[in-house]
């Protein structure tokens, strides 16, 4: 009968229901998606801004391009040395226990913290870089002579890094905060995995 | 004295033997009373401090596993009115869309997390009833858990299953 079976498939699934926690499951699953999305965009600024700048300093053959173009590689290698190497281990639980999938969300949360430093640092470092190097890029085309010429420039790159900070320094808060809470339950729960 | 150590001794053992047999159930019916790991845990260990507390006064008026499922659904209900209703965030007013259709290739696990989480959805009277029939309890053993009649375990497990089976579907 087809509610028997119905019954019975849902009190075999229900029985057989994961050790983990559904909350801990769909937040790993949340940020795994998350991380997918920052790859991708890594890989289109990798990509664009990458390619685009080498682009343009073959174009125009301009020295000051030529120095953006190298100084955006490097930094783009830069960031993407750091990202394969803290990332590494956190696509995915070593299990299916909540233990793991805690450890996960914990080693997740460091990475969180160490990604907001690198790049608050990186990227105030790389806007005022890019604005000295279009500072000079504009001076060989005649436009600027002095300094004080492009005021507006340097207004807009200090701007620019303080917002870049406060935005990277949020992000880093929030993620000390629920570092600190998972760390606590992770500790209160005795869920730390043995590791090799 | 001697008498009250081998008492002890023997109601210890027998507490975790009942543990080790019903333990995973227990760990489900807590899973389902609340929405989080923290939540879930500090249910169990209440749970299972309240049974080991009245297992010294229990005197085979039911069976075991009725006595020790009665007391995890009134310490169940206490927890709940202990807290503060969950702050249901927008995102969760909806069950997660499991993607293609349930029978065109959910996962096992996705299959199984959608239970558990329509059951969490359930109004609680077809909560209780619902999750103690998925713990093969039969009608007249669900009644003397929840102190109501067969019929209204009846009743409330027909009405349960019809949302369930809703949400589970996806239909209004």
């Amino acid at each position: 009968m087809k509610s028997d079976t119905e019954l019975e498939s849902w009190r075999l699934q229900w029985q057989s229901q994961p050790q983990v926690p559904i909350d801990l499951i769909r937040k790993v699953e949340r940020q795994t998606g998350n991380m997918r999305l920052y790859r991708l965009g890594e890989i289109f600024v990798t990509v664009f801004i990458g390619g685009g700048t080498i682009l343009g300093a073959l174009i125009t053959r301009n020295p000051e391009v030529a120095l953006l173009a190298v100084g955006t590689v490097i930094a783009i290698v830069m960031a993407w040395r750091f990202s394969l190497k803290h990332t590494r281990g956190l696509w995915a639980p070593s299990a299916d226990t909540t233990a793991a999938y805690l450890d996960l969300s914990v080693r997740r949360g460091r990475w969180k913290i160490a990604d907001a430093r690198y790049d608050s640092i990186q990227s105030v470092l790389l806007t005022i870089f890019v604005c000295v190097v279009d500072y000079r890029i504009i001076v060989s085309y005649g436009k600027w002579s002095r300094f004080a010429d492009a005021w507006w420039l340097w207004i807009f790159c200090g701007a620019l890094s303080l917002v870049l900070l406060f935005v990277f320094e949020g992000r880093r808060n929030k993620a000390k905060t629920e570092l600190e809470y998972l760390s606590k339950l992770q500790a209160e729960l005795g869920e730390i995995p043995s590791r090799p | 004295m001697f008498e009250r150590a081998t008492f002890k001794a023997v109601i210890d053992e027998r507490f975790r033997e009942l543990m080790a047999l019903h333990g995973p159930a227990l760990g489900r019916l807590a899973g389902s009373y609340t929405r989080t790991l923290g939540d879930r845990d500090d249910l169990f260990q209440e749970i299972a401090l309240a049974i080991w507390q009245a297992l010294p006064r229990f005197r085979g008026e039911c069976s075991e596993r009725t006595f020790i499922f009665r007391i995890a659904h009134n310490r169940a209900i206490a927890h709940i009115a202990q807290r503060r209703p969950p702050a249901v965030s927008p995102d969760e007013t909806e069950l997660p869309d499991p993607g293609p259709t349930p029978e065109s290739g959910l996962s096992n696990l996705q299959q199984k997390m959608h239970l558990q989480e329509a059951i969490g959805r359930l109004p609680l009277a077809y909560r209780q009833v619902v999750t103690l029939t998925l713990e093969d309890m039969s009608y007249a053993e669900i009644a003397e858990v929840l102190g109501i009649s067969e019929s209204n375990v009846g009743a409330r497990m027909t009405r349960g299953r019809q949302m369930l089976k809703q949400m589970l579907e996806g239909t209004k």
